[in-house]
């Protein structure tokens, strides 16, 4: 039986309300993610009950599957702070501070190259949250502040959402529902990704030193963006699944010529800088070098990147290995469970089954018993502890990695309630009863942003909502490639305001509790990229 | 109790409630079933608890609650 939700405007309401109260904790109140994601999971569940005639044996099935989605954020969030705290404690990051001011003198194109070239190409080959867990230290380390190390690859990454990690987001939504034109699909996709992208770089600009930094990057920008968005846009005709590898891989290749560009290899003119941390990073590496000598070089403190970026491109674009580490898969058995307005739930052996060696995590953990025992046999770690006294390793992962991990669990179970208990598609379908089709064409990529906000996941958000924005296009006789493309870029770009995602900044930043000063930054920003991926998607279905 | 320790405790909570849920739910043993949700929830609930304790040591009991007020600065 067809499930048949309410989408009158109370029950729309209510669905609403656990989100708004999320965001108003989190934004307007500023409590901790840890606080505010159990109270957002407590009014869903209590709206379940309440209004969505869910019974309480769906409610912890829903809860249960939440905690195992959860899991595959936690084994990117664990190593990724093993990752930096190995790093850390053996000098890499101060090594990396020197090393980086002798390399490029210009601090708006490091942030550039970091927040988003960097975390890009680490979205096309890893995802699941990469991107911020890694790059915010990195971030850190150059001088930006803590707030806007974790703002800036939020911003920089959203746009390879779709078709970066193998496009493992667009093969989910082809094999969620049928695509009739799948090469329309993909091209009106990647061109309004392209927005996202580009955009992306401007925010990144205007973060760091609003219009005077958009001016002086403006060159920059609009060659990585074609680099980017357009190699991307290109490739997408010949193949989905690698385009945004490629892109993203030859534009960390240009780097090193536009570092030697004379605009670029010098410190930009005097600007109102805001996203640097008071005292330079550039002063502060000065200060260090003559306070004390790097324990190791620029390629040994990158060590641990370049040893992830082999081993994931080792892992997951040879065949043979892929097909060996794949084969391994987890997953626990669920009852099947429905409620009073038939949203039903089929039972299953294997709940999405997680391919342990396949995944992030397992790079990460791989990275960083390599780099910890390079630098043990270097004797980083004794010289850096003569520098500055060090914590354990388990005392630096763990004070970031458990306020994150009970963050994640909260939102990630309170989506799976709203997906079980039917208050997903009350809000999707209230939007679609309620707008003329022009109209459902500009909403179609917030709904996009509104399952990637919920899951942090542009995959779980297509999985969510492909199906529905398919049948709305067909009843509205819109072009469904085109609404399919502003649902994908919504899913996408949603991965920038994602509380989520925000977390695992947050984590390996330092500055757990503060994701709402994060999203004050984020969230206007992406309101915009939404507002014109709206217009992008109107364009395209009245031509 | 200290935030951080508050944290894994509700951390871990969250994690036994997982193998409870599937195991209770495929095997139709309701016992382990809602025990599992039961430890999630209190899991979920321990970072606001402490949240809103903190607010009330520091309104009535600041003075004569030490171990609170080490807990909430933290």
């Amino acid at each position: 039986m067809e499930a048949n939700v309410p989408t009158d405007l109370l029950h729309w309401l209510a669905a609403l309300l656990p989100i708004a109260l999320l965001l108003l904790l989190l934004v307007g109140f500023r409590w901790k993610s840890t606080e505010a994601g159990p109270v957002g999971l407590f009014a869903a569940i209590i709206i379940s009950l309440l209004l969505f005639r869910t019974p309480l044996e769906t409610v912890t099935v829903a809860v249960g599957k939440g905690v195992w989605d959860s899991i595959f954020i936690l084994y990117v969030i664990w190593p990724a702070l093993l990752l930096y705290v190995v790093a850390d404690r053996a000098g890499a990051f101060d090594s990396l501070r020197i090393g980086i001011t002798r390399f490029s003198k210009n601090n708006m194109f490091l942030v550039l190259a970091f927040g988003w070239v960097f975390a890009s190409f680490l979205q096309g080959i890893a995802g699941f949250g990469v991107p911020i867990a890694v790059v915010a230290p990195l971030l850190l380390a150059i001088g930006v502040k803590p707030i806007f190390a974790v703002a800036i690859p939020l911003m920089g990454h959203a746009w390879a959402n779709m078709f970066g990690t193998i496009a493992v987001s667009w093969l989910a939504t082809n094999a969620v529902i049928d695509i009739a034109e799948p090469v329309r699909t993909a091209w009106e996709t990647a061109a309004l990704l392209w927005i996202v992208n580009i955009v992306g770089g401007l925010t990144i600009a205007w973060l760091y030193g609003r219009g005077a930094a958009i001016r002086h990057a403006l060159p920059v920008i609009l060659i990585i963006s074609l680099i980017h968005g357009g190699g991307q846009f290109a490739l997408v005709f010949w193949n989905p699944v690698v385009s945004n590898f490629i892109a993203g891989t030859t534009a960390l290749l240009l780097l090193y010529p536009l570092s030697r560009w004379s605009r670029y290899n010098q410190p930009h003119e005097d600007m109102a800088v805001q996203a640097m941390s008071e005292e330079s990073s550039r002063e502060a590496a000065e200060r260090e070098e003559r306070t004390h000598e790097p324990v190791m070089g620029l390629s040994m403190a990158t060590f641990p990147y370049i040893v992830l970026t082999v081993v994931t491109l080792g892992g997951l674009l040879i065949p043979p290995i892929e097909a060996a580490l794949g084969a391994v898969e987890v997953g626990l058995p669920f009852a099947g469970v429905t409620t009073g307005y038939n949203v039903t739930r089929e039972a299953t052996d294997a709940y999405s089954p997680f391919a342990i060696f396949t995944h992030p995590g397992t790079f990460l953990v791989i990275s960083s018993i390599i780099a910890w025992v390079v630098y043990r046999l270097k004797g980083y770690y004794a010289a850096w502890s003569r520098i500055k006294e060090q914590e354990s390793i388990w005392k630096g992962v763990s004070d970031g990695a458990f306020p994150a991990s009970v963050a994640v669990l909260s939102f990630l179970t309170m989506a799976t309630v709203f997906d079980h208990s039917g208050q997903t598609q009350t809000l999707a379908l209230g939007i679609a009863a309620a707008t003329p089709p022009v109209g459902y064409a500009f909403a179609s990529n917030f709904i996009g942003v509104l399952g990637a906000f919920m899951t942090s996941s542009n995959t779980a958000s297509n999985v969510l909502f492909s199906g529905l924005q398919q049948s709305v296009a067909q009843l509205q006789d819109l072009p469904t490639s085109s609404i399919i493309a502003g649902q994908s870029a919504g899913g996408a770009l949603g991965n920038a305001i994602a509380p989520a995602n925000v977390v695992l900044g947050t984590g390996t930043t330092g500055i757990s509790g503060q994701e709402g000063a994060v999203l004050q930054k984020t969230l206007p920003l992406s309101l915009i990229i939404a507002v014109l991926l709206g217009i992008g998607t109107i364009i395209l279905v009245t031509t | 109790m200290k935030s951080k320790t508050a944290l894994g405790l509700g951390l871990i909570l969250f994690l036994l409630g997982l193998p409870l849920i599937s195991l209770g739910s495929a095997q139709d043993i309701r016992v382990l079933f809602y025990l599992g949700l039961v430890a999630v929830i209190v899991g979920a609930a321990l970072p606001p608890f402490i949240r809103f304790s903190c607010r009330i040591a520091g309104t009535w009991l600041s003075e004569q609650n030490a171990d609170w007020r080490r807990t909430c600065n933290q």
